[in-house]
């Protein structure tokens, strides 16, 4: 039986190992994936294009993954990476003021209309505040809403452990004082 | 419930509408990669089978012209074309990927290198890929020019040295200005993002 320590120093081996461990980084983390993208560019057709490029990039990174890291921690490494290098090359951000709206989903169905208009309104101004933010903060506070450790985080930022709780307080500050400002704000 | 775990509750809450089918996504990411591998290939074969063609037919007509300047002027552009056929089946793989798997300020530094490599190289395209092939069309130029003296010269023997020194000029400003510019800007913006300053590069 090979031992975890071993297995964690196994290269990926053949072409099937890379379509299965791309299939079960897909469906594990798609939807975080989606979101990240959400968190970089405005409109769903970036988006969109930002995941797919993140895809890409994964399948090819694969063979390289040395398993040195976390299967988790190095995915959320290629993805933040290319989400920069895809906001960079796109030239269309100064759109996002005055731009059409951004395509977001409707709410679930289960909470009041009410309800769901009100948190879907709160989910937007989180999330046009997060885009607002230096690259490293946002990179920070998306893995920790994503549930990775101060460890993890660090290992993604290469930031120390102190350093990212120190951001950490000043970034959710900053985001609650926007949503707060935004809610005041809203005619 | 605190408002910390509130704002964690609120980004996850993302009803989203795009279910992601991993086999669906598989054959996506096999398919663009290979687009783009067959589509750097393409590139390179029609460059290479154009630069070749040009450089048989100048190299026919320095063969052919008594001229020593007009002889000389094919010849030198024949083997520019020479050099750019070298050039594409040695160096033509593309422009290098920066590994994504590095952690945020290395893979900043490394896109910001690449960005510098970039510039530099275009920048330095007039000397080794414009200046050798419009040396060669002066020199038979001005071959010509002198052949053609001796019945007196009219201006309309200007229009063809004017057209290609426009078309020089044209690749020249796209590539040194049009694309730097482009460059500069982005690893602006990426140093911007990435460490909240603009650092120029020359």
């Amino acid at each position: 039986m090979i031992t975890q320590a071993v297995a964690e120093t196994v290269m990926v081996a053949g072409e099937s190992d890379r379509h299965d461990i791309f299939a079960r980084m897909i469906g594990q983390f798609g939807p975080a994936l989606r979101r990240l993208a959400a968190a970089y560019v405005d409109r769903q057709g970036d988006r969109e294009d930002l995941f797919q490029d993140i895809a890409l990039a994964l399948w090819q990174a694969i063979p390289s993954f040395r398993k040195e890291s976390s299967e988790r921690t190095w995915l959320y490494r290629v993805a933040h990476n290319i989400a920069i290098s895809f906001s960079v090359r796109t030239h269309r951000r100064g759109r996002r003021e005055g731009s059409l709206p951004e395509e977001f989903d409707h709410p679930s169905p289960t909470v009041s209309a009410e309800e769901g208009l009100l948190r879907e309104e709160k989910r937007r101004a989180l999330v046009d505040a997060i885009r607002r933010l230096p690259a490293t903060d946002r990179q920070i506070i998306l893995l920790h809403f994503e549930g990775l450790s101060y460890g993890e985080i660090e290992d993604v930022s290469g930031l120390s452990e102190s350093a990212i709780a120190t951001r950490l307080t000043r970034i959710r500050a900053k985001l609650k004082e926007e949503i707060r400002r935004r809610e005041v704000d809203k005619p | 419930m605190n408002e910390h775990n509130e704002l964690r509750e609120l980004w996850c809450s993302e009803p989203s509408s795009k279910t992601t089918e991993a086999k669906e996504m598989l054959e996506f990411v096999q398919r663009k990669a290979n687009h783009f591998d067959r589509i750097i290939v393409v590139r390179n074969w029609i460059e290479c089978i154009a630069a070749g063609v040009l450089m048989v037919v100048v190299g026919s007509y320095a063969f052919r012209s008594d001229n020593a300047l007009v002889k000389a002027g094919w010849l030198v552009m024949a083997a520019s074309m020479a050099w750019i056929v070298f050039y594409l089946v040695c160096f033509g793989k593309g422009p290098s990927t920066v590994d994504p798997s590095q952690d945020l300020m290395r893979y900043a530094n490394a896109l910001a290198n690449r960005y510098d490599h970039q510039i530099k190289l275009l920048k330095s395209v007039k000397y080794w890929y414009l200046l050798p092939p419009y040396l060669g069309l002066l020199l038979e130029t001005l071959g010509a020019l002198q052949e053609r003296a001796r019945g007196g010269l009219r201006w309309i023997d200007l229009i063809w040295p004017a057209i290609y020194t426009a078309v020089f000029a044209v690749v020249w400003w796209l590539n040194e200005v049009y694309s730097v510019g482009r460059l500069r800007k982005e690893r602006a913006k990426l140093l911007f993002m990435t460490r909240g300053s603009d650092t120029s590069t020359d």
